[in-house]
């Protein structure tokens, strides 16, 4: 004879989702991500500017670490060359 | 550390370098779990579909983020729970998920289509500890740490899940 626990173990294993996604999900996902992938090339503007004031806010943290916060025009003037600006 | 898991590592570390076939990789890997999971909190495939597809893409969008030593797979997890949980609380009073009982093939026994319904029956809290345990095979600390709840607590929610989940077939049974 079954105990009860044997018996509801048995129908929780049972009732296992066997597939949950359809055929066409691994191909739209990569899709999907493709379009996510382009961001540099469709928003160069955004992309560059983001850029931008990441290298910047890298140097100053650096600068204000070493106490060199005189230094800052000198590397501001330095990265502009460097974007061509 | 096992070779799986460390293979998992090196394909996360190529995946932050922009390597987007070692995450194409990832996600083969780990995709069925992550849409089991969420069909555990919402009860639909369709709806578990569309939160997997919005989990990866997250986790794509934010890999940089990923603190090095977690497992991808963990990480896509909590992404994929917590997207779940937030469309079942903004949906509550228009749409009813966890009513909609959709797991899939239709041509199941009525048996199976019966305990699935009482399974979504069962408050989530008492629901996710008991899947996680049963069908992904997770242990108490492991659901313990993706649901952020003691481990007495998971055990004691298991115990209260098979009890409910009992009491309802049997008067189910009863009544037939």
């Amino acid at each position: 004879m079954i105990d009860k626990e044997t018996k509801t173990n048995e129908l929780i294993e049972l009732a296992k989702p066997q597939h949950v996604l359809s055929d066409g999900f691994l191909p739209r996902l990569k899709r999907a991500m493709a379009d996510v992938g382009d961001f540099s090339r469709t928003h160069p503007v955004q992309s560059a500017a983001g850029w931008s004031f990441a290298l910047i806010s890298t140097a100053f943290m650096a600068l204000v670490i070493v106490g060199r916060t005189d230094l800052l025009p000198d590397v501001i003037n330095f990265l502009l060359r460097v974007v061509g600006a | 550390m096992s070779n799986e898991e460390n293979s998992d590592r090196e394909k996360t570390k190529r995946a932050r370098q922009g390597d987007q076939e070692a995450f194409v990789e990832l996600v083969s890997e780990h995709v069925e779990k992550v849409a089991r999971i969420t069909l555990y909190i919402v009860g639909s495939c369709a709806i578990a579909e569309e939160i997997t597809q919005e989990a990866f893409l997250k986790a794509y969008e934010k890999i940089q983020t990923l603190r090095r030593g977690v497992p991808f797979g963990n990480w896509v997890v909590r992404i994929a729970k917590n997207l779940a949980i937030d469309r079942i609380r903004r949906s509550k009073r228009k749409l009813p998920l966890v009513k909609e009982v959709d797991w899939g093939n239709p041509n199941d026994q009525d048996i199976v289509q019966d305990v699935r319904k009482v399974l979504m029956e069962l408050p989530q809290k008492f629901r996710l500890p008991l899947l996680l345990t049963y069908y992904e095979g997770m242990s108490t600390a492991e659901v313990s740490r993706l649901l952020r709840i003691p481990v007495g607590t998971v055990k004691s929610r298991i115990f209260h899940a098979k009890a409910k989940m009992r009491k309802t077939l049997e008067s189910e049974a009863g009544d037939d």
